[in-house]
C-alpha cells in the first residue's frame, strides 16, 4: 500500500485548490427575462403560417434545409443579423433576443440554413474584426437575407488538428493568391461568401501563428465547388478548390497571423446555441402529438426523459447565453452544452426506435417512421460538426485542470 | 449570481471546511455535535429559510440552495438541510419554531418504518430535540428526548435510530391541505442539491488526484483516454449544477413541481455516473476507508434513493408531460420558464 502515501498531500491539496481555485464551469441560471411573450408570440404566427405546408419529416432538417424564400421574408421581417448595429441593417438587439428567435425558429423546424452562417458568426466577426469597408458591403444584404455565407475551415488533410491546414495565401501585387481545397464545408456551393482560414506564412515557428482569414467571393476566378452527397442522399456540405484565386488585400478578414485567435473567437459562437439541442425536436413533437394515451412504460419512460433532458439542457445553455451578452467568452461552458446536447440529440431517435411500437401512436405514422429514419442518419453528424465529442472533451479537460 | 449569494456562498464553504478539517481526525461525539450545532445556530444557518420579520435570514430558495450543495460538498455529520426545512416549513404552517435541532419524517417514507416506530437515518439524529411529522394533509411537531431514541445500527457517522413516535408528545399540531406533496417536493430538491454538491466534491478530488497521480512517467491528467473521462464527468457536475440552482429558483417566485422533479431525476441518475467515474480515476485509493472520496460517493448512493429514486420521478413527469399535451412540448417549457423570469425580474426589481 506504499501509493497511499500520497494521500495527506492530496488532502491537503484539495483544500487549498478548492480555497483559492474553483475552476468548476459555472451554470448559474438565467435570471433576466429572453425577450418577450409578445415577440415569441409574433414569431411562432409568422412561422406556423409559412411552414403550414410543410410536411414533418422535411421540418426535422431544419437548419440543414436551405431555402432563399423562406430567408429573403425572415430578413423582411427583421429576424436576422438582429442584434447588429442599425447602420448595417441589424435591430441593435440584445443577444438574449437573437437567442429566441433562433429557438423559435429551430423548435418549428423552420428552414433556416441560408442564413445560418452570416447570422451566426460572419456578421459577428465582421463587427468585431471586419473593416468599415467589409461591413458595409456585406453586412445589410446578410441582415436582408440576401447574401449568404459558408466557413471554410476543414480541409482533406486537416479536421480536427485544424492548424495542420496547407491552403496557402501568397501575396501579390495588391492582394493575395489562395491555393489549396477546402472541405465538408457547409452549403459552399450555394453560398455567395466564404470565411476561409488559410496560411499566409508557411515559415512560422508555430502552426498556429502563419494563419489568416479571408473573406473570398465564390465567384471569383479559380474558385470550383464539387458539392458532396451525404449517407441520405442530401448534398449539403461540399468540397471547394482554390487555383490561383485572387483576393484584394481589403478582403482580409481582420489582421494577418491572427487567423487563430479569431478562428477560436469564432468557434465559441457555434458551440452553445439551441441548434445544438434542438436538432432531433420534430421527432419528440411528432411523437408527443400522435402517441396514444396508454403508453407503455418504455414510451412514457421516454418522453418523460426528452422533457427533463430538453429543460435542463436549455437552461444551461441560456446560461451561457446570458454570459455571452455580459460579453464574457465561456468556451468550457459552450463546450459542455454541445457534447452533451449532441449526445441528447442522438440519443432521440435512438432510443424512440429501441421502444416503438406502431400501435402506440395514432395512424397512419408513416412520416413519423420517416423522420425517425431520416434523423438515425443524420444523427452521426451531431457530434462531428463544430467540433468532435472528443475534441470538445479534450477542452473541457484542460478548461477544468487549468 | 447576487453579492449578498455569493458572500453566503462563500462563508458556509469556509465554515464548512473548518468543521470538516477538525472532524476528520477524531469521530463526532455529543460534545463535539453541541459546539458545532451553536456555531450552526450563531452563523443563522437554520434560519435561512425564515422570514426576518420572525427572527430568520429571509433568504430565498436560491440561497437556500447555495447552503444545500455546500451540505453536500462538504461531509458534515449534521441533519442541517432536514433542519432548516422543518423550520421553513413550521413558519409557512403558522406554528411555533422551537430552538434545538430538530427534523423531519413523512408518514410516505413507508419503506423506513417498523411497528416499532420509525427509522432514521440522518447524522446525529440522537441529538434531534422535535420532529415535524407530516402524514398525508395532517402536521404534528412532537417533542423528543434522547432517552426515546433506540440506536439501531452505528456505521461510522451516519447512524440509524428508531423512533418511537406513537409515544412521542406533540407540542402542536394541525392540517394544511398538500402539504404531504408540497414538502416531499422540496424535500428532494434538498437532497437533489446536496448530490450536486457531493458530485463537485468529487469532481475538484478527481481533478487532484489526477494531475498529481503518475504513471508512465508523466500525471495521468497528460493521458487523453483519463481527459475523455473528466470531461464526462464535469459535464454531469454541470449539469447537476444548473438543475438544482434552476429549479430552486423557480421555487423561488413560483410553482416548481416540473423543475423539481427534473432536478432529482437529473441528480440521481447523473450520481452514479460520477460516482464510477470518480472511483475509476482513482483506483485502489479512492475504496480505501482512509481516502475520503467514499464519503461523497456513498453520500451520493443513499441520497439517491431518498425522496423518490429515477423511477419515481420519472413516472411522476411522464403524467405531467401527457396531460400537458394540449399545445407542444416546447410551448409548454418556454412559457413556463417566461413566466418565471417575469416574475423573478419582477420580484427582484
Amino acid at each position: 500500500m506504499r501509493h497511499l502515501m500520497g494521500r495527506y498531500f492530496l488532502s491537503k491539496t484539495r483544500r487549498a485548490r478548492t480555497l483559492f481555485c474553483m475552476t468548476e464551469p459555472d451554470f448559474t441560471p438565467i435570471d433576466v427575462p429572453i425577450g418577450n411573450s409578445q415577440q415569441r408570440h409574433c414569431l411562432r404566427a409568422f412561422v406556423a403560417e409559412r411552414l403550414s405546408d410543410h410536411a414533418p419529416q422535411d421540418l426535422a432538417r431544419s437548419w440543414s434545409a436551405w431555402d432563399e424564400k423562406f430567408s429573403h421574408d425572415l430578413g423582411d421581417q427583421g429576424y436576422i443579423g438582429t442584434t447588429w448595429p442599425v447602420e448595417y441593417g441589424g435591430r441593435a438587439a440584445g443577444q438574449l433576443e437573437r437567442y429566441l428567435i433562433i429557438e423559435e425558429l429551430l423548435a418549428a423546424g423552420a428552414p433556416v440554413a441560408a442564413h445560418w452562417f452570416a447570422d451566426r458568426q460572419t456578421g459577428a466577426m465582421l463587427l468585431r474584426y471586419g473593416s468599415e469597408e467589409q461591413r458595409q458591403k456585406f453586412l445589410p444584404s446578410m441582415a436582408a437575407g440576401e447574401i449568404y455565407c459558408c466557413i471554410g475551415m476543414s480541409e482533406p488533410g486537416s479536421g480536427s488538428d485544424l492548424a495542420s491546414l496547407k491552403t496557402t495565401a501568397e501575396p501579390r501585387d495588391g492582394g493575395w493568391t489562395l491555393n489549396g481545397s477546402k472541405i465538408w464545408t457547409t452549403y459552399a456551393h450555394k453560398a455567395h461568401l466564404m470565411v476561409a482560414l488559410v496560411r499566409t506564412n508557411k515559415d512560422a515557428a508555430n502552426p498556429r501563428a502563419g494563419l489568416s482569414q479571408f473573406l473570398v467571393e465564390m465567384d471569383m476566378p479559380g474558385v470550383t465547388v464539387q458539392p458532396i452527397r451525404d449517407q441520405m442522399g442530401d448534398a449539403h456540405f461540399a468540397e471547394v478548390f482554390f487555383d490561383d484565386v485572387f483576393v484584394p488585400d481589403n478582403m482580409m478578414l481582420g489582421k494577418e497571423g491572427e487567423g487563430w485567435a479569431q478562428v477560436n473567437a469564432e468557434l465559441a459562437l457555434e458551440r452553445s446555441g439551441p441548434e445544438r439541442f434542438l436538432s432531433s425536436y420534430r421527432l419528440i413533437e411528432d411523437s408527443l402529438m400522435k402517441l396514444d394515451a396508454g403508453a407503455s412504460r418504455g414510451l412514457s419512460d421516454l418522453v418523460a426523459k426528452w422533457c427533463a433532458e430538453l429543460w435542463v439542457l436549455r437552461q444551461m445553455s441560456l446560461s451561457v447565453a446570458a454570459k455571452s451578452q455580459r460579453g464574457e467568452n465561456p468556451m468550457v461552458e459552450a463546450s459542455i452544452v454541445k457534447d452533451l446536447g449532441a449526445r441528447f440529440e442522438q440519443s432521440v431517435p435512438d432510443d424512440l426506435q429501441a421502444c416503438w411500437d406502431a400501435r402506440a401512436f395514432q395512424a397512419p405514422v408513416d412520416s413519423l417512421m420517416e423522420t425517425l429514419f431520416y434523423l438515425k442518419g443524420a444523427a452521426a453528424s451531431f457530434s462531428l460538426r463544430g467540433g468532435t465529442s472528443e475534441i470538445l472533451r479534450g477542452i473541457i479537460a484542460k478548461g477544468v485542470m487549468a | 449570481m447576487s453579492d449578498h449569494r455569493a458572500m453566503l456562498k462563500d462563508m458556509v464553504a469556509k465554515f464548512f471546511r473548518e468543521v470538516e478539517d477538525s472532524l476528520s481526525t477524531n469521530m463526532i461525539n455529543a460534545e463535539t455535535f453541541r459546539t458545532i450545532w451553536s456555531e450552526v445556530s450563531a452563523l443563522g444557518l437554520p434560519d435561512v429559510l425564515v422570514p426576518e420579520e420572525r427572527g430568520g435570514f429571509g433568504g430565498n430558495w436560491s440561497d437556500a440552495g447555495e447552503v444545500f450543495q455546500a451540505l453536500g460538498r462538504f461531509t458534515l455529520p449534521l441533519p442541517i438541510g432536514e433542519n432548516i426545512l422543518a423550520r421553513h416549513w413550521l413558519d409557512g404552517l403558522e406554528a411555533r419554531i422551537p430552538s434545538g435541532l430538530g427534523i423531519f419524517v413523512f408518514d410516505r417514507m413507508s419503506s423506513r418504518k417498523l411497528d416499532a416506530g420509525h427509522i432514521l437515518s440522518a447524522p446525529m439524529a440522537d441529538q434531534v430535540e422535535w420532529i415535524l411529522s407530516v402524514s398525508g394533509d395532517q402536521w404534528k411537531l412532537l417533542s423528543l428526548s434522547s432517552s426515546q431514541i433506540i440506536s439501531n445500527n452505528q456505521l461510522d457517522r451516519q447512524a440509524e435510530f428508531l423512533i418511537p413516535m406513537e409515544q412521542l408528545d406533540a407540542l402542536e399540531q394541525g392540517s394544511s391541505a398538500g402539504i404531504s406533496d408540497r414538502f416531499f417536493h422540496q424535500a428532494a430538491l434538498l437532497r437533489a442539491c446536496q448530490m450536486a454538491g457531493a458530485i463537485t466534491a468529487m469532481l475538484d478530488m478527481t481533478i487532484d488526484h489526477v494531475q498529481q497521480r503518475e504513471q508512465f512517467g508523466a500525471p495521468l491528467s497528460k493521458l487523453q483516454a483519463v481527459q475523455q473521462e473528466v470531461a464526462l464527468l464535469a459535464e454531469d457536475q454541470a449539469a447537476v449544477s444548473c438543475a438544482v440552482a434552476s429549479a430552486c429558483q423557480a421555487l423561488t417566485v413560483g410553482d416548481a413541481t416540473m423543475e423539481i422533479a427534473i432536478a432529482k431525476w437529473k441528480a440521481n441518475e447523473a450520481s452514479a455516473r460520477a460516482s464510477r467515474i470518480a472511483h475509476q480515476l482513482h483506483g485502489a485509493i479512492g475504496i480505501t476507508q482512509e481516502y475520503p472520496l467514499h464519503r461523497y460517493s456513498q453520500n451520493a448512493t443513499r441520497w439517491r434513493s431518498d425522496f423518490g429514486n429515477e423511477r419515481y420521478w420519472l413516472d411522476r413527469l411522464a403524467a405531467f408531460v401527457l396531460s400537458n399535451r394540449d399545445r407542444p412540448l416546447w410551448h409548454m417549457l418556454t412559457e413556463r420558464s417566461d413566466t418565471m423570469l417575469a416574475a423573478f425580474t419582477e420580484q427582484a426589481s
